[in-house]
């Protein structure tokens, strides 16, 4: 495991004040938010960022890491010695275990044993019973995983603490059941699926946000579903029927008025992301114009310029 | 259960079966009082009943978990965390809209 240069992550002296390291985390947080930034890293870093802060603005944690951190450089081969936190006293603000994904091994070593602060009730039994934390995770899912359903294994990094009360980060693989008709952003809710309770008590949820793979051809609101239609200039202006492949690979026909232009959309109901209700399918109708490459094509057009007398800038003012 | 076969384990979809006061506060990390106050404010916005029948949906835990994370990073005033929370929803949106 590497030796993490928490100071440097945040770009501060050894000696910086609790001012000067707030300053600087919100200046990097706002550089590096996955929202704003261009750093092709954003996300990574704002996790380092986030990690050395949550250490540096705790006084309890700065000063225990300070201890240990002495004689090391960074990403040197880091190994604690044994009992480096006796005559600490730490409050219990350890690391949360919905947020355990977000911190490193390194993080996991020095900071396990802080965790574990439950707050919780007595029992019935006259015992300490408290429901374990919550966890938070996400998954990004195929666009006809949502039509079917389907089956992800999910790796999860999760505290476990062990004998000695010393908690260590494990992956947790699980398989998990997506709902047929989940949305984009919506929480799937496992039930005691979280941080096992102390003391009797039950045991935490684990929420699953669900996202997309981002693919070209849909765009997607809800179950909405949203697809650009090319179609020809005879088309548009004969009316046709086209059909439209759906992304669970099934399809639907779907009439297109004669006279459509270009920029109209047409409304199919219910054929967006099933579900209660089911979305809808929305095609904006785009015409798209051959080119003129044979002497055949052209003489077309000619005659279509002759004979059609079309002015499409009669209402454009142009 | 034997050693070959995988356990599936089946959520439920948050929105079906949405959130008490008690769940979701417990699911943002934050006590039931932090929540009243930000329903109270305006910033989760639910139909005025009374807290016994509040329900909180999918859209509302992903908001009060990053309220809560920008009021404590940033010092951040409530209404001016929701701000950000607003602009960033609505450059998801713009994103989705673009792409």
């Amino acid at each position: 495991m590497e030796f993490k240069d928490y100071y440097r992550t945040l770009g501060v002296a050894r000696t910086a004040s609790a001012d000067e390291i707030r300053k600087s985390y919100r200046a990097l947080a706002r550089k590096f938010h996955p929202d704003v930034s261009r750093e092709a890293d954003a996300e990574a870093r704002m996790k380092e960022v986030n990690e050395a802060y949550t250490v540096l603005s705790d006084p309890e944690k700065r000063a225990a890491y300070d201890q240990i951190g002495q004689g090391y450089r960074p990403g040197q081969e880091f190994r604690p010695p044994p009992d480096w936190d006796a005559g600490f006293e730490f409050s219990g603000h350890g690391f949360s275990p919905g947020n355990a994904s977000d911190f490193s091994d390194f993080f996991a070593e020095i900071f396990g044993r802080m965790g574990g602060a439950r707050h919780g009730a007595r029992s019935a039994h006259g015992g300490y019973a408290s429901q374990g934390e919550d966890h938070h995770a996400k998954v990004v899912i195929d666009l006809e995983d949502a039509w079917n359903g389907a089956t992800r294994q999910i790796s999860l990094r999760v505290p476990r603490q062990d004998a000695d009360g010393r908690v260590t980060l494990t992956t947790r693989t699980l398989n998990v059941r997506i709902p047929q008709g989940v949305k984009e952003g919506q929480m799937i809710r496992l039930a005691g699926q979280g941080t096992p309770g102390f003391g009797g008590g039950q045991a935490g949820d684990l929420y699953l946000e669900v996202h997309f793979q981002p693919q070209s051809r849909f765009r997607v609101v809800g179950r909405d579903l949203y697809l650009v239609l090319p179609v020809a200039p005879w088309e548009a202006a004969l009316g046709t029927t086209i059909e439209v492949g759906l992304p669970a690979g099934n399809a639907v026909k779907v009439r297109i008025p004669e006279g459509a232009q270009s920029g109209r959309q047409l409304k199919v109901k219910g054929k967006g992301i099933p579900g209660k209700p089911p979305g809808d399918l929305y095609l904006e109708i785009r015409v798209v114009v051959p080119e003129a490459k044979s002497p055949h094509a052209r003489k077309f057009y000619e005659t279509m310029a002759r004979e059609l007398a079309f002015d499409p800038r009669a209402h454009s003012g142009a | 259960m034997t050693r070959n076969e995988i356990e599936i384990i089946s959520g439920v979809l948050l929105d079906e079966v949405a959130l008490t006061l008690e769940e979701f506060a417990h699911a943002c990390s934050v006590s039931s009082e932090w929540v009243s106050l930000h329903v109270e404010a305006g910033i989760l916005s639910l139909p005025e009943i009374e807290p016994a029948r509040w329900r909180f949906s999918s859209r509302d835990l992903w908001r009060a978990r990053q309220l809560c994370a920008l009021e404590r990073d940033f010092d951040a005033l409530p209404d001016l965390a929701a701000l950000v929370i607003d602009l960033r929803e609505e450059i998801i949106s713009l994103r989705n809209r673009a792409s």
